[in-house]
């Protein structure tokens, strides 16, 4: 073994025996004397050199140093929630379920409310479902146009920072739209157009991938949409994402099941998972920063659903970019962002402005109950809830989604919107789409499958595990094999976590017969 | 140290020598600001007086890994060879602690170490970090630490004396 004592020594890392017998050494070697103060000055040398001037811009340090003390909140809330939240809280439920059940007869005016949906303005903060969208939207039209729309919000996420709205009288030709009270307005979102009126701005843009510029001030969104939730299409047709996920994500996920460990449900994050792989997108088209690649087909774990992949390469560099996706109502009823679910509130400025350095892919997943199809139990409450709110219209363009992209390209001090339609065509069977669209279904319903989520009831494991090796592709380094053999592996782990469970207490028993 | 004052605290004292540290690893300073400010993040969702004591090795092993990240994803997406505009190539404002061409010098030879030599070298004398430490971050024995940290050493006396400029005139 290499003798490293001379460096070991100079940085002070050679304590105890070794350290004498070093210095022993030392004092009779003249070699080693020359050794080690060679070494020390390196050491010196090295230690002395000028720190780096690289840092952030103060702007930046400011929002990071906000961002985490947000954090640090939330993480304190929780743990007083915990510790004093869940006791009370139970006790307190208790005692109210009780009373209530002493109590409580409906009246024939209650029932009404709440069939119609008159609910004053003062208990919309109540009435605040989770599964509910920010929707505070007001939007100059960039492309000549001086309407400016209003969406009503059902916003209570409060940011005291946001810069005041200016609002116009909205010309949506909707029947009954709740003009947004400053209260609702808290949360400025900027890329939403129009509710009830097809002419939005989309249609105006017959190229794909066609750009307009925006003016800077524009830029500026603070409505974030969370994943994992099914939105109602009535009262938020937008849902935004960011382009930046972490790609570590799914080499954890990966090291946790060959460690023959179930990684907890909450850490598994599917965007992080469906990007760690790379496909097949076609070259960007026209002079945009940015090209699409979106697909449809039938969502593997619910055929009367739809699941929209939605990919999007960036190959010239761009600051300051945003990624929103709009649907049509008259299409799509429901959606929902498969992952994103620990986006959080306090990282959304950060979050949602995504500076392109170098060229990238993203993909993202809508899972779409078009129009026409089953309700969904969970849908339908929040959709009763907030019905008096929004109402309105929906004229069928016959699109799908409308993407859009609002970026500055590099170099370029004007910000630009980049706009991509697709249209609805008739839903193929499953087998029929493309193979990265297969895959990626497959990685998707896996990461269901960890997470727990309810809809992942529906799909087997064998069958993930099917589509997957079905999709394999080219698969030139062998990550989309690997990821089969992790899904067979994961499988055979919930298995086993259950036997487990089943055989705990007879095991114990046998043990402690002798 | 009160659980407000830490991460004030370790931006002011982490963020260049991170970022330093993160851009050795991207290859590029935006991604490496990126890497750093996602590692503060995860460090603003722990428990500060827990992590408090290892800190500067928390703060180096979780940047690392985002560094890493950044990189995969560079290499993943870009067919573009990684920025190789090493810090031997920048202006170095190094007149206060020694000769600005001897630092530039010296970084352009750590620069040329093989990269966990690299990574070693700024741990140790960047980030003030012990073998133990760096052998976490590094996740890597402490012996291995000793026995690459010593290989550098010896790479960067043969290289800068083989540039007939003694370590001794330094």
């Amino acid at each position: 073994m290499k003798d490293t004592r001379t460096t070991d020594y100079a940085l002070g890392e050679l304590t105890g025996g070794a350290r004498n017998d070093f210095e022993r050494e030392l004092a009779v070697s003249d070699t080693l004397q020359v050794e080690l103060t060679d070494t020390i000055k390196m050491v010196t040398t090295l230690g002395h050199l000028p720190p780096s001037t690289e840092c952030f811009d103060a702007k930046v340090r400011r929002d990071l140093l906000r961002a985490c003390e947000e954090n640090q909140a939330a993480r304190r809330r929780k743990k007083t929630i915990i510790r004093w939240g869940v006791p009370l809280g139970l006790a307190a439920a208790a005692s109210v379920a009780f009373l209530a059940s002493l109590l409580y007869r409906p009246s024939v005016a209650e029932l009404v409310m709440s069939q119609h949906g008159e609910a004053p303005i003062a208990s919309l903060e109540e009435l605040q479902a989770p599964d509910t969208e920010p929707a505070a939207n007001a939007i100059t039209e960039p492309a000549g146009e001086s309407k400016t729309h209003v969406e009503p919000s059902t916003d209570t996420l409060a940011n005291n920072t946001t810069p005041p709205l200016k609002i116009i009288q909205s010309e949506s030709k909707s029947k009954s739209v709740r003009c947004p009270t400053e209260h609702d307005l808290t949360e400025q979102g900027l890329m939403s157009e129009e509710i009830g009126s097809a002419s939005g701005l989309a249609s105006q843009l017959e190229k794909p991938g066609q750009t307009i510029p925006l003016k800077e001030n524009e830029m500026d969104i603070r409505n974030a949409t969370f994943g994992g939730r099914l939105v109602d299409t009535k009262v938020q047709r937008a849902s935004q994402y960011s382009l930046d996920v972490d790609p570590s994500g799914y080499a954890r996920v990966r090291a946790q099941i060959l460690a023959s460990e179930l990684p907890q449900p909450d850490s598994v994050h599917i965007e992080e998972l469906i990007n760690a792989f790379t496909y097949n997108y076609a070259e960007k088209a026209g002079n945009s920063a940015f090209s699409t690649n979106i697909e449809s087909g039938l969502a593997p774990w619910n055929e009367e659903h739809l699941l929209i992949r939605v990919g999007i390469r960036a190959q010239a560099l761009a600051e300051n970019v945003k990624v929103e996706v709009q649907f049509n109502p008259a299409q799509a009823a429901y959606f929902r962002l498969i992952g994103y679910e620990n986006q959080r509130d306090s990282e959304k400025s950060i979050r949602f402005t995504t500076k392109v350095a170098s060229p990238i892919e993203h993909t993202a997943l809508y899972e779409v109950i078009p129009v026409g199809k089953s309700q969904p139990k969970s849908a339908t409450k929040d959709f009763q809830r907030t019905q008096a709110v929004v109402e309105y219209q929906p004229v069928d363009t016959g699109d799908l989604l409308t993407m859009k992209i609002h970026h500055r390209p590099s170099g370029v001090n004007q910000c630009q919107l980049a706009v991509f339609r697709f249209e609805n065509g008739s839903a193929k069977s499953f087998d029929k789409n493309s193979v990265d669209f297969r895959f990626v279904a497959a990685v998707a319903a896996f990461g269901m499958k960890l997470r727990h989520s309810p809809d992942s009831a529906n799909i087997a494991w064998p069958k993930i595990e099917q589509i997957a090796l079905g999709s394999l592709g080219t698969d030139p380094d062998g990550q989309r094999a690997d990821f089969a053999k992790l899904m067979a592996k994961a499988s055979s782990l919930e298995g086993r976590g259950i036997s487990k469970n089943l055989f705990k207490a007879p095991f114990l028993a046998i043990q402690l017969i002798p | 140290m009160t659980a407000e004052k830490i991460i004030p605290f370790a931006i002011e004292r982490f963020e260049r020598v991170l970022i330093s540290y993160a851009k050795e690893i991207t290859g590029d300073i935006e991604s490496a600001r990126d890497a750093v400010q996602e590692t503060f993040l995860r460090l603003s969702r722990q428990d500060l007086v827990a992590i408090e004591p290892r800190l500067a090795p928390w703060l180096f092993c979780v940047c690392r890994n985002c560094a890493l990240d950044h990189r995969r994803k560079v290499v993943r997406f870009s067919l573009e060879p990684l920025d190789e505009n090493h810090e031997a190539t920048e202006d170095s404002p190094a007149k206060n602690l020694m000769a600005a061409e001897d630092a530039l010098r010296l970084r352009g030879l750590v620069s040329q170490l093989p990269e966990r030599q690299r990574e070693l070298v700024n741990l140790k004398f960047e980030g003030d970090l012990s073998y133990k430490e760096m052998s976490k971050v590094m996740k890597m024995s402490v012996s291995h630490v000793g026995v690459q940290l010593h290989e550098a050493l010896q790479t960067l006396r043969r290289l800068w004396n083989s540039e007939q400029k003694p370590v001794s005139t330094l």
